[in-house]
C-alpha cells in the first residue's frame, strides 16, 4: 500500500493540476455552441439513437441532453457537462493506479512511469478537449474491463463486462475495439472473459455493423482533411485525388494512427518532426517525444515477445496484454481508416501504458543483472525514459492551457462572423450569446510563460 | 537482507523515482507560484495602459481587458505613429485604428463587443482597409460591420496618408 501512496503523490501534482486547468478552461465557440444547439433543439433524445450520420454517439448525445433539459441554471448545466469529461480522466489514472497497485520500489518506479505515459500520450491529450472527450469516456472502461477479466468468472462480473462495453460503445464506436479483445481474451483464457461473455460481445458487434450499415445513408467518401507526408489534403482534393481507388489512402491513415500511438509520429497523417528535421528546424519537445515513445515501443516489443515465448503451453498475464495490444492498435488503425487524428489511438493508449508498466519493469530487472559498465548505462537510460514521458505528462498541462487559451481568443474573435453566418439559427446564437460570459471570463488558463528552453521540452513555440 | 540484485534493482527505481519526483515537485512550485505571486512573469502577460497601445500591439486580450475595465469601443482614442500619422497626434476610432494598423483580430473583437459603426469615418472603415491594400480586412468589414462599399467610398485626399485622409486632417 505503501508504494501505492507514494505512486499516487508523485502523479497527484499533475493530475490535479490537470483537471483544474480542465475546469477552467472556456468551453469553445466552434464545435461547442453547435453540440448544445443540438441537444436544445429536441424535445427527445430518441433522434440521438437513429443511426443515420457519420459520427453516431447516442450515448454522449442523450447524457448532454438530460443535462440541457433539466431544470438548472446555465451555469449549472455548463458545470454538469464539465463533470461528465473531467470524471473519466480522473478515474482512468485512479483505476489504472489501483490496478497496478506496486508492492516493490521497482514496480513504483514502474507504475509511475506508466501512468505517465497514459498522461503524456497524444491519444490521451487530443481526447481533453471539452467538450468532445467522447473516447476519454471509454478509457477508463478499458481499464475496468482488463481488471474484470483477470478475476475469477462470476455471472455479474459478466455482465459488467458486457455492460462497460455498451457504454463505451455507446460513447463513441471507439468502443467497439474492446469486443476483438475480450474475444481475444477468451480465447487466451483469461479467467473473467468466459465464452458466454465472448458470444454476447460478438452478437453486439455484428448487430451493431449492421444497423450502421443498414441505415448508412450517403456519406461523403472522406468526413475531413488528411494529412499525408507533409502537407494536408482538404476533402474535395482527396476525394477528387483517391476517390477511385481510396484503399490506400485508408491504409496510409490507419497506419499513422497506429505510429502515432507507437511512436508519437505522425501526427494526423502528418510527418512534422521529420519535417522539422529536413528543414532543420528541430524542436526540442518533438525530439523527446519521438525519441521517448522509440525507447518504450522497442522495450514493450521486447516484452511482449519475450512474454510470448514464455506462453507456449499456457498464457500469462503478460502474454494476454501484449496480444490486446496488438488487437487495440489494430482495432484504433481500423476505426480511423478514413482519417488520422491522435484522438483516435486514445483506446490503444492505455493497452499501451499498461504494457509499459511490464515493459519497464521487466527492462529494468534485466538491467539489473547486467555488467557493471552495461548496468550503469541501462540504468541512466531508464531515468531518462522516466523523466522524458514525465516532461511529456507535464506538458500535456501546456497543451490543456494553449486549448483553454485558443478558446477564449474565439470568444473575442469569433462572435461577429457567427451573428452573421448563423443568423438563421435563433438557437444556436441564444445558446452563444449566453456563453459569452463564461467564454470571456477573467482569469481562464493561459500558457505558463516558462523560459523558452523550459518551454521548448513541452510544447511548439 | 537485501541481495546485490535486489540492491542494483532498487537504485535503478530510486533513480526513475526521484527523476518523476523531481518534475512533479516543480509542478508544485510553479503552481504555488502562481497562487502566491499571480503576477509574476511566469504568468502575467503583457497589459497596457490605453487601447491604441494594446490595438496597435495586436493584442486581443488585453484590448478586451481594457473594455471590460470600462473603456469604451465607441469613443476617440489619441493615436500616434511615425507612418500613419506622420507623428501627429490625433483622435480615432479604436475600430479605425485597428483597421489602420491592420490587425483582424482586435477589428472582429471591436465588431463583436461593443463597436458601432455610426461615424462617418468608422463607416469608411473599409475603405481605409482599401486604401492600405488589405483587401481580407476589408472584404470583413462590409460583411460583418456594414461598411461602405468599395464603389461608394471618397477618394482619399492624400493617398500617402490614408488614415489622416479618412479623418479629415490634411498638411
Amino acid at each position: 500500500m505503501k508504494w501505492t501512496a507514494a505512486v499516487s503523490l508523485i502523479i497527484a501534482p499533475v493530475l490535479i493540476v490537470l483537471l483544474v486547468t480542465l475546469w477552467r478552461t472556456p468551453y469553445p465557440v466552434t464545435e461547442a455552441v453547435a453540440l448544445f444547439e443540438d441537444v436544445a433543439r429536441v424535445s427527445s433524445p430518441a433522434r440521438f439513437w437513429v443511426p443515420e450520420t457519420s459520427y453516431y454517439r447516442p450515448l454522449f448525445h442523450s447524457t448532454l441532453w438530460a443535462i440541457w433539459h433539466a431544470n438548472s441554471s446555465l451555469d449549472t448545466k455548463l458545470a454538469l457537462v464539465k463533470v461528465v469529461h473531467l470524471a473519466p480522466i480522473l478515474l482512468l489514472v485512479v483505476v489504472f493506479v489501483w490496478y497496478l497497485r506496486p508492492q516493490t520500489m521497482a514496480a513504483a518506479a514502474a507504475t509511475t512511469l506508466a501512468t505517465a505515459v497514459l498522461i503524456g500520450s497524444p491519444g490521451l491529450r487530443d481526447n481533453l478537449e471539452i467538450p468532445l472527450s467522447y473516447t476519454a469516456m471509454a478509457m477508463p472502461i478499458v481499464v475496468l474491463v482488463w481488471m474484470l477479466v483477470h478475476q475469477p468468472a462470476q455471472r455479474w462480473r459478466s455482465a459488467a463486462i458486457v455492460t462497460l462495453v455498451l457504454i463505451a460503445v455507446g460513447f463513441k464506436e471507439q468502443g467497439l475495439i474492446l469486443i476483438p479483445v475480450l474475444v481475444a481474451a477468451w480465447w487466451m483464457r483469461a479467467p473473467g472473459a468466459t465464452r458466454t461473455t465472448a458470444w454476447t460481445l460478438v452478437a453486439i458487434g455484428v448487430a451493431y455493423v449492421a444497423m450502421r450499415l443498414l441505415w448508412r445513408g450517403k456519406w461523403p467518401l472522406f468526413e475531413q482533411s488528411l494529412g499525408l507526408g507533409f502537407s494536408i489534403v482538404e476533402t474535395p482534393d482527396a476525394t477528387a485525388q483517391f476517390g477511385a481507388f481510396p484503399y490506400f489512402i485508408f491504409a496510409y491513415n490507419s497506419a499513422s494512427t497506429i505510429a502515432n500511438v507507437l511512436f508519437s509520429e505522425p501526427t494526423s497523417g502528418l510527418f512534422y518532426t521529420l519535417r522539422d528535421i529536413v528543414y532543420n528546424q528541430i524542436q526540442a519537445w518533438r525530439i523527446i517525444n519521438l525519441l521517448s515513445s522509440i525507447v518504450l515501443t522497442a522495450a514493450i516489443v521486447w516484452w511482449g515477445v519475450s512474454s510470448l515465448r514464455g506462453a507456449r503451453d499456457q498464457w500469462t498475464t503478460d502474454a494476454r496484454l501484449f496480444v490486446a495490444l496488438a488487437i487495440a492498435l489494430l482495432g484504433c488503425g481500423a476505426l480511423s481508416f478514413d482519417y488520422s487524428r491522435d484522438r483516435l489511438g486514445g483506446m490503444a493508449v492505455v493497452f499501451y501504458a499498461l504494457a509499459a508498466y511490464h515493459a519497464v519493469y521487466a527492462v529494468a530487472a534485466r538491467v539489473a543483472m547486467a555488467p557493471r559498465r552495461l548496468y550503469v548505462s541501462g540504468a541512466a537510460a531508464l531515468v531518462m525514459l522516466a523523466a522524458a514521458w514525465e516532461i511529456r505528462a507535464i506538458g500535456t498541462i501546456e497543451w490543456t492551457r494553449r486549448f483553454a487559451h485558443r478558446n477564449e481568443i474565439e470568444w473575442l474573435v469569433e462572435l461577429a462572423p457567427r451573428r452573421s453566418e448563423f443568423a438563421d439559427r435563433r438557437v444556436y446564437l441564444d445558446i452563444m450569446e449566453r456563453m459569452i460570459a463564461q467564454g470571456t471570463r477573467p482569469g481562464s488558463p493561459k500558457p505558463t510563460r516558462y523560459p523558452q528552453w523550459v518551454a521548448r521540452t513541452m510544447v511548439p513555440e | 537482507m537485501t541481495t546485490p540484485l535486489e540492491r542494483r534493482q532498487q537504485v535503478v527505481a530510486l533513480g526513475m523515482i526521484a527523476a518523476m519526483a523531481t518534475l512533479a515537485l516543480a509542478v508544485v512550485l510553479v503552481e504555488v507560484e502562481r497562487w502566491h505571486q499571480p503576477l509574476s512573469r511566469l504568468f502575467a502577460y503583457p497589459s497596457y495602459s490605453s487601447l491604441a497601445d494594446a490595438i496597435a500591439a495586436d493584442d486581443v486580450e488585453a484590448t478586451y481587458a481594457l473594455l471590460r475595465a470600462g473603456a469604451s469601443a465607441n469613443d476617440a482614442i489619441v493615436v500616434r505613429d511615425p507612418a500613419l500619422t506622420r507623428g501627429r497626434s490625433v483622435p480615432v476610432s479604436p475600430l479605425v485604428w485597428a483597421v489602420a494598423t491592420q490587425h483582424r483580430r482586435p477589428v472582429l473583437m471591436l465588431l463583436a463587443h461593443g463597436a458601432r459603426i455610426e461615424s462617418d469615418a468608422d463607416k469608411a472603415a473599409s475603405c481605409l482597409a482599401d486604401a492600405v491594400g488589405n483587401a481580407e480586412l476589408a472584404a470583413l468589414l462590409r460583411k460583418y460591420g456594414n461598411t461602405l462599399p468599395r464603389e461608394k467610398c471618397p477618394p482619399p485626399r492624400d493617398a500617402a496618408a490614408p488614415l489622416l485622409s479618412l479623418i479629415g486632417v490634411t498638411d
